[in-house]
């Protein structure tokens, strides 16, 4: 329960915080080359170096752990909104114009649903990535699946540390094909050519 | 028919790079469009344009790929910016206007068909051909009354439900005229909407769009490279190239008189029989002989009437009235006659 809700939250800030990224890395190509680099060391860099810094200032608790889970698994989302964005038909855009969409108009009613099956791949690829640094954050005292796992690595027990590493990853199964499907659901027409 | 003018185009250069400004001193004072490019890495989009368009009118735009056609369009909605010159329609000059001004100029005055149909692949047809008027706040029952009405006037009743992925190209343009219609602008501007499909649709969707004229009477502005399209089509034509308006005329004129070798390679393959009225080839002496000919048949029907009348030659009539005549002989020479 402990793993679902860290996950929960950091997805649902990662959301919050990346799909704005991604959209505004999409309008304008100077946005682009500043936060591309940027994406690349969040992704690159050991978690334990920021780990390290977030601990001295914030303390060992779930506060830094989410943290440190989010810089972990955001960079993806953000990449995908900003690629889904910059892939949509420039002539459906050019429409929307034409018939004097304005700029929410055509955020919202043009560029959000087309860059979607996009948006979804980062959402799941967030989820999954948020699910493989929950033994990490453990280290920094946030509870749940991780903490057996990092006890069982610890102490050498070969069962507990495979049945919570096991129970990691049929979580992330879940995750995977709840978003999935409902990535899937919500854009029908990609889907409904074949029964036609 | 009136010849008002609804839209008109003055002065207008267009020109793509990193300075266009700079570059209208070289393009004025006769720089072409090649040297630019090669020189100073600029294209010479638009060069000079004035044309006026009669409301109510279909103003043909014609030329080689390359020629500005879709520039031009793109300039009467500003979805384009000009280097320099003027759009002006129904006296109010487009390029003076605020954003707001823009978007209510773009969703209730001039609607938009496009070449490859730019329509909205998560949207139903229904919701694709009501798109202007949501975008105008119209919602619900009011917008699918209204475009119900287009839906069926394009012969899509039946698919209101479908996603365009599901239609083919003929259909997915009549649901791209559907809601161009839909938002009732007087300005219809069209960029080769029929280019991307079969011979056999084309010309169906040319029927269709005929017919929607003759009833809604409205300005189109039509874009095509079809010679036969822009002939069937064109109250007026114009013809483009590297940017510049090379000749403007009705089909009569320019097959009658080609300014140059541009415009007569562009004409040497049609079919003269087909194209060419008797009015434009007829003598104005009136002899009384032969049988009536309206002066807008075309040189093959005419023939057909005067040989199965057995005179020599045919009297021609403008609204019923005998205004010349024209004889076997030049009706000949005329669709013999080498360009
Ligand atoms: N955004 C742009 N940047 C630079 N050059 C452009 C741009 N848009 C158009 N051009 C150039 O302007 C010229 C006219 O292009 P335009 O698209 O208007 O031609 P067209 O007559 O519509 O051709 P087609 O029949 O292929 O559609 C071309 O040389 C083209 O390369
Ligand atoms: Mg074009």
């Amino acid at each position: 329960m402990a793993t679902l809700a860290i996950i929960s939250v950091a997805t649902l800030i990662c959301i919050a915080v990346g799909i704005p990224i991604g959209i505004s890395m999409a309008r304008s190509n100077r946005v682009q080359s500043v936060i591309t680099p940027i994406l690349d060391v969040m992704q690159t860099i050991p978690s334990f170096v920021y780990l390290i810094p977030c601990v001295m200032l914030l303390g060992i608790g779930k506060v830094p752990g989410l943290l440190a889970v989010c810089i972990y698994a955001l960079p993806p989302l953000v990449r995908l909104t900003n690629l889904g964005i910059r892939l949509v038909d420039r002539e459906v855009l050019e429409a929307a114009d034409a018939f004097g969409a304005n700029y929410r108009q055509k955020l919202l009613g043009v560029e959000l649903p087309l860059a979607l099956p996009n948006i979804f791949a980062g959402i799941n690829q967030t989820i999954m990535m948020s699910l493989a640094m929950v033994v990490i954050a453990s280290m920094i005292g946030v509870k749940g699946l991780g903490v057996p796992v990092l006890r069982a690595i610890s102490n050498q027990y070969l069962a507990l540390g495979l049945m919570n590493g096991l129970a990691i990853v049929a979580l992330a199964i879940i995750f995977d094909r709840i978003s999935q499907k409902f990535g899937q659901n919500i854009q029908k027409h990609r889907t409904s050519d074949h029964d036609f | 028919m009136t010849s008002d003018v609804k839209i008109e185009i003055k002065n207008l250069y267009k020109v793509f790079g990193n300075n266009p400004v700079a570059m209208m001193e070289l393009v004025k004072t006769g720089t072409s469009k090649q040297e630019l490019l090669d020189e100073y890495n600029h294209v010479l989009g638009l060069k000079n344009i004035n044309l006026e368009i009669s409301d109510r009118h279909i103003q043909v735009i014609m030329g080689l790929s390359g020629s500005g056609k879709s520039t031009l369009i793109r300039h009467i909605n500003r979805l384009i910016e000009p280097t320099a010159g003027n759009v002006i329609v129904d006296g109010q000059d487009v390029l003076a206007m605020t954003r707001l001004e823009l978007q209510e100029f773009r969703r209730s005055q001039a609607s938009m068909v496009f070449q490859r149909f730019a329509l909205m692949p998560h949207r139903s047809v229904a919701d694709n051909v009501a798109y202007g008027l949501h975008i105008q706040g119209i919602k619900g029952e009011e917008a699918e009354k209204r475009s119900q009405r287009w839906i069926e006037r394009v012969g899509l009743a039946g698919y209101e439900s479908h996603y365009t992925s599901q239609l083919s190209g003929g259909m997915q343009q009549r649901v791209g005229l559907a809601r161009a219609l839909a938002t009732d602008a007087e300005i219809l501007l069209m960029d080769e909407p029929f280019s991307a499909l079969d011979p056999l649709i084309r010309t169906d969707m040319q029927e269709i769009l005929l017919g929607l004229q003759t009833e809604l009477q409205k300005t189109i502005i039509f874009i095509t490279h079809d010679l036969d399209e822009a002939l069937r089509l064109g109250n007026s034509i114009v013809i483009l190239r590297d940017g510049e308006v090379i000749q403007i005329g009705t089909a009569q004129q320019i097959v009658m008189n080609p300014v140059d070798n541009y415009i007569k390679d562009f004409i040497k393959d049609i079919n003269r029989g087909r194209v060419i009225q008797v009015s434009s080839i007829m003598n104005t002496t009136v002899s009384n002989t032969g049988p009536q000919i309206d002066g807008d048949t075309v040189l093959e029907d005419a023939l057909q009437v005067i040989s199965n009348s057995g005179s020599g030659v045919g009297e021609v009539t403008k609204d019923g009235k005998v205004v010349g005549s024209v004889d076997v002989d030049t009706i000949i020479s005329t669709l013999s006659r080498r360009i």
